[in-house]
């Protein structure tokens, strides 16, 4: 038998015992004297009300017992995160020490070996000496680019009130004021914001951070674009979330690859040899993910392509 | 500063980087003691007195900063370059007021290191705290507690964000020495890895609060392809 089951057998057992002998025996006086059939009615009336009143007391056990384990497997999750936290920074410091120890020992070998010669140096040995030294500055880019996403995944981030409509038009004005400076650039580019209700709320988050992050995706979408066509950057509210896109009429994304963008060092066959760390995708990714948002894109070759942000309002 | 070359000790825990770092240096006019850990560190600057010390923060026994602590506590104010790495922000500023002269991060090109050195040399009045530990710093009107983490000109508040804040702060504790966008984002950020912009952006935002006209400026100027510097004569404030 379950355990109700006992608890409220055994409070039955108890009820009809208490009975019984309260109505014989010396306290036999005291029981209130009703005729054989309502004695039975009155049986039962007890019997259920004790039933009742056993039900009522598992349950509150229960929940009690419920509460207090939900309560440990919490604690025993914070606990875990914290150790998964102190362990991956000891693990970056580490990091740290192994890669950028050795650089900062390549580039002082090369500067000392620039300064050093005391003739100047055949072509072929200056032709490797820039090709070590250009090849140097890369590396050290992107493990300072790869720390800096690491830290971005993981350390805590200031949540302040930032003004979206403000944060869109500085980043939509440093564009236009960056395309300006091209010769050969023949963009159009518009902003779109609400003018009706909805208006574009605060919300909060890093304004830095999702500056950045649109900046990163107007900039894309002019670079892939190579300086033609058009540019849009729009922004409304959906419900209880903010959308941002930035869409172009570049040359877009072929399908296959529309998942991987995203990804770090993330290279198409079109971006091999552009500037770029191949990392400011991910960064959008992770800031918005660091902002409790969603970030995706849809792409026609040869057509376009549209990046959107989704960010909630209340920040949960 | 006599004529002789300044003397530099160096400490870091990697001989790759000090056997190779040091004959650059040398050779561009420093004289160059090595120190390989913290404790070592210490006793070489009792033992020889250096103009400048140039020290890292990871390293084994004591590290960068447990030393840097150590020789403030002793009121010796020698100034000091720490080598540090992409840390939290709250760590470099602390490296700061703790007493550093200033921070470079690794890894970096010596060239630019020498840049720095000479420039705190020129900065530093021996045997006095550097600006950079100095509590509250004033430029005419503007004033600046780095403990409250508020900045007022003529007496009013201005209402900055954390991170322009910070800008202003390192800005005022370089006067005249000028910076590349880079640069400063290294100081906000630990990292060049972000888009130059976002420099720009804060700069405007400091502007703004100040008053300060980008084409006459009274604390932030512009250079122009360059970057930024704060011209104003700063003062220690009480």
């Amino acid at each position: 038998m379950t355990k109700p089951g006992w608890l409220i057998a055994s409070l039955l057992l108890l009820g009809i015992g208490a009975y019984v002998y309260f109505s014989q025996g010396p306290y036999s006086s005291y029981v209130i004297e009703i005729s054989g059939d309502a004695q039975i009615g009155f049986l039962v009336l007890v019997l259920s009300a004790m039933a009742a009143a056993a039900i009522a007391i598992w349950h509150r056990l229960r929940h009690r017992l419920q509460q207090r384990l939900q309560q440990r497997v919490a604690a025993q999750r914070e606990q875990i995160r914290n150790d998964a936290a102190e362990e991956r920074r000891r693990f970056l410091r580490r990091l740290d020490h192994e890669l950028k120890n050795p650089l900062t020992a390549i580039h002082a070998g090369l500067a000392r070996m620039t300064l050093d010669s005391e003739q100047p140096p055949i072509a072929t040995h200056q032709n490797i000496l820039q090709t070590v030294q250009t090849q140097t500055q890369r590396l050290s880019s992107v493990v300072g680019d790869l720390r800096k996403l690491a830290d971005l995944e993981s350390q805590p981030i200031a949540f302040d009130t930032m003004n979206l409509a403000v944060l869109l038009e500085d980043a939509f004005a440093q564009i236009q004021s960056q395309t300006s400076e091209e010769d050969n650039a023949q963009l159009q580019m518009r902003l779109t914001l609400p003018t009706a209700w909805p208006p574009l709320p605060e919300i909060q988050g890093d304004e830095d951070l999702l500056y950045l992050a649109v900046l990163n995706l107007l900039q894309n979408a002019v670079k892939f674009s190579q300086y033609t066509g058009n540019i849009e950057l729009s922004a409304f509210v959906d419900g209880n979330r903010v959308i941002i896109k930035v869409a172009d009429t570049g040359p877009g994304v072929p399908e296959a690859e529309l998942d991987h963008v995203w990804d770090e060092l993330y290279r198409s066959a079109q971006t091999q040899e552009m500037d770029g760390s191949g990392l400011g995708l991910a960064f959008v990714r992770t800031i918005v993910a660091r902002h409790h948002g969603t970030v995706s894109m849809v792409s026609r070759p040869g057509a376009g392509t549209e990046v959107t942000m989704r960010l909630p309002i209340s920040q949960g | 500063m006599s004529q002789q070359k300044p003397a530099i000790l160096l400490v870091d825990d990697s001989r790759a980087i000090t056997e190779n770092l040091t004959p650059f240096l040398e050779r561009s006019g420093f004289a160059v003691t090595v120190a390989v850990d913290g404790q070592d560190a210490l006793d070489k600057v009792a033992a020889s007195q250096p103009d400048l010390i140039i020290l890292d923060i990871l390293m084994p026994k004591l590290d960068g900063r447990a030393v840097l602590r150590q020789l403030r506590g002793m009121d010796n104010w020698t100034p000091v370059i720490l080598l540090t790495d992409v840390g939290e922000a709250y760590e470099r500023t602390m490296a700061l007021e703790e007493g550093a002269d200033d921070y470079i991060n690794k890894p970096f090109e010596p060239p630019e290191l020498v840049a720095r050195m000479r420039a705190v040399l020129r900065r530093s009045s021996m045997g006095q705290p550097p600006l950079s530990t100095r509590s509250v710093l004033n430029c005419g009107p503007l004033s600046l507690n780095r403990q409250t983490r508020r900045a007022t000109l003529d007496g009013d508040e201005l209402a900055l964000k954390p991170k322009s804040f910070a800008l202003l702060e390192y800005l005022i504790t370089h006067p005249g020495e000028f910076f590349t966008r880079d640069q400063l984002l290294n100081v906000l950020w630990g990292s060049d890895a972000y888009i130059d912009r976002v420099i720009d952006r804060h700069v405007s935002t400091l502007r703004r609060a100040l008053n300060d006209n980008a084409s006459d400026p009274r604390y932030i100027e512009t250079i122009p392809g360059q970057g930024y510097r704060f011209i104003g004569d700063v003062e220690v404030g009480s």
